[in-house]
């Protein structure tokens, strides 16, 4: 045992090397790669859009920018993480309403809205409904008329306490029916039990997942929750053109944690900004579906705060 | 059938041919690596892939998911460690194998099995997608919550010795897959208090520290025995012990010929995975085997049951994410991206849209499948280089890549705790005798379970009919007693 | 094995019992009909209970039927390897807290010695060799070529 301890403590004398220091200021910035966090899995629509903005933004801010996904939560241990790190710019949220407005408003999470400092939103996306081909509804008004002879019978699957859940609730009380909800983990959970004719419907995050079926018929598309309608599903009505007057976007855009250098943000919204003129970076997005909607800091910050007041308590 | 072969002039490209081939050498290389593993792997590449041509990218990846779902079974057989979770049911026959010093035969026996799982998986894809995407739809809440409790009854066939142990084991698998969000709430539960862990214990961090962390923790003592080798396994230098002789190769052909199609059913079905398939398979093959009391001392069976039906889940996870747009498991959730990048979503009108890069995208897997034996087989000698490596130099870096590799995965700190813990849960389960794939079995198959009865039960309003109206759900219940009771009657027998 | 199987069965039913009731605790609010977020979780806690009292009951009748020579020899490797190997998990953890502070090189290099050296390796060049080259290869790696940022020191 003797023995085995003195080379214990050989072994960590042999560590006392001396090491370069580096310092970073405000002024400097970047001076070393910038880490972009992603609160959702690689490959999702979040994830691209956060890479494809990094891999442009690089060039914009002259330095290389890290992605990482911390998946969790709902997204908030991503979030959270954020404000624990080094307020000095070299860590930045790629955040989405989810993350960001929706959970800090339903439950204890340990963080608000503005405790982060909006650089600016990136894209918007586009939510849908969709409804299965055995189902004795195909559309909005058969489905309210269904729904309000069948109480409860009408069934959708969708994540629980997330936007499209929150939007579908919305759109049934506005619609004076009851619809019974089947929470599911994600579209790639809630689109098979519909196909199967498991349940009536699933609201979806984004139209991509959806499109394919209603082109090919084996779906039916209730409506989208979006201000105008979807290039890709221009037979699909709006929410606000069926009569229910309600507009509900998800977005993504970057945030930093409240007590970054006001110079360090500056570069950092200069930069973003860029990315979203740059014509490479528009071919890219238009290529895989994303919808660049960029908005300064202080818009999107405006965002957060009309979402908070729609989600807040209610 | 014309589609097919307008499929051949995209896919015939040497660029793409060399991405296939790259992504199998990085697949198998990270497969092996313990620590690293094909999911990170595949997210790692897939920012590379957004500025390539749809089909190079994609070649690639499949080649990664290929090569690292048979490379994890590598370290599984040379230091008992399996990169991928896919291959701790190799690891229990294998790395018996390679004790006796049979690590040649053991090696490419599950290269063959690979290779056939993976050829059948393939051709499974190319003639049948269409109908095998039909399974993907049949299989709703109650479904899933029936076939989950009956891939349960596996624990019986891997429990060793007690099969009372290898139930607590199973049971603190599902419980700990519990740890963090409520999947129909979205409420947290089970963080008592930590607020990290309402993201769950993340499973990359769980498999490297039940499996690698804890082998290393028993490898200390193997080093510290002055009888022991300096090296983890000796490698035999008889030709024999070292390749597959025919008379082997055809007693296995039939577990392989069961296996692959077990593997592409549970491939078909998503949300299910490899590791489930694998375990499946080797049930089975314990099951129907004349020496059932060779499994776990060194079957050749079992490497090959297990090795077959994991890769066979490979091509037939492609049928629900190409047909439905529907992604079955981690690795082809993330692939979702390389094709939605490029304006390419998968569903119905992908064949009917895009029927020429469907094609050619098929005949890649195939011809992905067909490299995979050459670049295995040539990689082999460098594996059986390393592990000539003294075993107190070797499980240093293991631990150092563990560490390494839950760190990249991302997630920060709190994950490598999570992997340190389970190393040491795994050490003290090896030393009280408990079997750790149970508790591997358990928590991948806890949400299956959960949700599935919950959701089911929701939607039927509490009414038990759900299960015992519908035909599939009530077979794999019924077969799921039998089970358990045949099992639970055996156990007792041998016992007395 | 029986002794083994007596404290494990004792330890995990106890386990098993906390966990059971402590489950609810942990859960907010709900509004579930049928099944609660606990119901899962406590069943299991109580299957684990039940099935480790079983357990612990079939070690202590079976007690006596133990062969002495094999447990000697048990126990005794055991505890001449304890102490090693409760040495490398302190190591493993000091190298996840270190690594942000002294830096993922610095960390890295002096966990892979220290760690060689408790699996007993003795040879000292070759050991120096390995802990100055697989650390910037891992690094060179994933930073320069994967762009993951490792930790780098903030401590100098």
């Amino acid at each position: 045992m003797k023995k085995f301890a003195r080379h214990l403590a050989l072994a960590a004398l042999a560590l006392a090397a001396p090491l370069a220091v580096t310092a970073a200021s405000a002024a400097d910035y970047p001076a070393k790669p910038v880490t972009f966090v992603v609160p959702w899995p690689a490959g999702g629509s979040t994830d691209i859009t956060g890479r494809m903005t990094a891999s442009y933004m690089s060039n914009h801010l002259g330095q290389a920018i890290a992605v990482v996904n911390r998946v969790g939560g709902v997204g908030t241990i991503a979030t959270r993480s954020v404000l624990d790190a080094p307020k000095d710019g070299y860590t930045v949220l790629v955040t989405t309403v989810g993350n960001h407005v929706l959970q800090p408003a339903v439950r204890d999470v340990g963080f608000l809205p503005r405790d982060f400092i909006p650089i600016g939103q990136i894209s918007a996306r586009t939510m849908l409904v969709v409804s299965g081909k055995q189902q004795p509804y195909s559309d909005a008004k058969s489905l309210v008329a269904y729904a309000k002879a069948n109480p409860g019978k009408a069934t959708f699957a969708s994540p629980s306490k997330v936007l499209p859940w929150r939007a579908v609730m919305k759109f049934a009380k506005a619609a004076g029916i009851k619809l019974k909800h089947i929470p599911a983990k994600g579209d790639a959970k809630s689109l098979p039990m519909v196909l199967g004719g498991h349940v009536g419907m699933a609201s979806l995050g984004d139209v991509s997942a959806g499109v394919s079926h209603i082109k090919a018929g084996t779906m039916n598309a209730i409506g989208v929750f979006s201000a105008e309608r979807h290039h890709a599903l221009p037979d699909t009505p709006t929410m606000k053109e069926l009569g229910f007057d309600m507009v509900l976007v998800p977005w993504t855009g970057l945030a930093v944690a409240k007590g970054t250098p006001p110079e360090i943000i500056k570069k950092l919204s200069e930069a973003l900004k860029k990315t979203t003129e740059d014509k490479a970076f528009l071919k890219f997005a238009k290529n895989s579906g994303t919808s660049v909607n960029y908005l300064d800091g202080p818009a999107f910050g405006k965002i957060w705060d009309r979402d908070w007041n729609t989600y807040h308590g209610k | 059938m014309d589609i097919i072969f307008t499929g051949f002039d995209q896919i015939f490209h040497l660029q793409n041919l060399l991405l296939m081939a790259g992504g199998l050498v990085i697949g198998i290389v990270i497969g092996a690596i313990p620590g690293l593993n094909v999911p990170l792997a595949v997210a790692l590449a897939l920012p590379f892939t957004y500025h390539m041509p749809p089909l190079a990218g994609l070649s690639m990846l499949i080649g990664i998911y290929k090569g690292g779902t048979h490379g994890g079974s590598i370290s599984a057989i040379l230091i008992n460690v399996p990169g991928a979770p896919a291959a701790a049911a190799t690891a229990i026959d294998g790395y018996a194998l390679a004790r006796q010093g049979k690590a040649g035969k053991a090696l490419k026996l599950s290269i063959y099995a690979s290779v056939f799982g993976e050829i059948l998986s393939d051709i499974a894809l190319i003639l049948a997608a269409a109908q095998l995407a039909k399974i993907a739809t049949t299989f709703g809440p109650a479904e899933f919550f029936a076939l989950g409790l009956f891939a349960l009854t596996i624990i019986g066939f891997v429990s060793g010795d007690s099969l009372i142990k290898g139930v607590i084991a199973g049971c603190m698998g599902l419980l700990l897959a519990t740890v963090g969000m409520d999947p129909l709430e979205s409420m947290p539960r089970m963080h008592f208090g930590f607020y990290e862990l309402t993201g769950g214990l993340h499973f990359i961090a769980m498999i490297i520290g039940l499996f690698a962390i804890s082998e290393a923790l028993i490898q200390i003592e193997n080093s510290l025995r002055t009888t022991a080798s300096r090296t983890v396994i000796e490698i035999s230098q008889k030709g024999d012990d070292n390749r597959v002789t025919w008379a082997e190769f055809k007693m296995v052909f039939p577990t392989m010929l069961r296996s692959a199609p077990l593997g592409i059913f549970i491939g078909a079905i998503p949300g299910i995975g490899s590791s489930i398939a694998a375990f499946l398979a080797y049930g089975m093959a314990k099951n129907m085997s004349k020496q059932p009391e060779m499994f776990g001392k060194g079957a050749l069976e079992g490497v090959a049951a297990a090795e077959s039906a994991n890769n066979g889940v490979c091509g037939a996870t492609f049928i629900p994410l190409l047909t439905l747009g529907i992604p079955g498991d981690v690795i082809t959730a993330i692939m979702l991206g390389a094709f939605m990048v490029h304006g390419l979503i998968p569903g119905p009108t992908l064949f009917t849209e895009q029927g020429g890069f469907v094609s050619a995208f098929m005949i890649g897997m195939l011809i992905t499948s067909c490299m995979h034996l050459f670049v295995a087989l040539i990689g082999l000698r460098g594996f059986i280089q390393a592990i000539k490596l003294k075993r107190s130099l070797l499980f240093p870096l293991v631990i150092v890549l563990c560490i390494t590799g839950t760190f990249v995965a991302g997630g920060g700190q709190f994950p490598i705790y999570v992997m340190l813990g389970m190393g040491i849960l795994g050490y003290l389960m090896t030393k009280f005798g408990f079997p750790i794939p149970p508790l591997l079995i358990g928590f991948i198959l806890s949400p299956m379970i959960e949700d599935g009865l919950r959701q089911a039960l929701l939607i039927s309003d509490g009414d038990l009919a759900i299960f015992y109206g519908r035909p599939i759900a009530m077979g794999f219940l019924v077969m799921t007693a039998a089970l358990v009771i045949w099992i639970t009657w055996k156990h007792l027998r041998t016992q007395r | 094995m029986a002794r083994v199987d007596i404290i494990a069965g004792a330890l995990l039913c106890v386990f098993g019992i906390v966990i059971y009731f402590a489950a609810p605790l942990t859960v907010g609010e709900y509004n579930e009909v049928g099944l609660t977020p606990w119901s899962f979780p406590s069943a299991l806690a109580a299957a684990i209970a039940v099935l480790s009292a079983l357990l612990c009951f079939n070690g202590w009748r079976n007690r006596n039927r133990e062969n002495s020579t094999e447990k000697a020899e048990e126990e005794g490797s055991r505890s001449a390897s304890t102490p090693h190997i409760i040495a490398a998990i302190v190591v493993m953890g000091l190298y996840i807290i270190g690594m942000p502070l002294f830096g993922y090189l610095l960390a890295t290099a002096a966990t892979l010695l220290v760690l060689s050296v408790i699996y007993g390796n003795r040879r000292w060049l070759g050991l120096f060799i390995v802990a100055a080259v697989s650390p910037p290869v891992l690094f060179f790696f994933f930073q320069e070529v994967m762009i993951i940022l490792l930790p780098e020191a903030s401590l100098f």
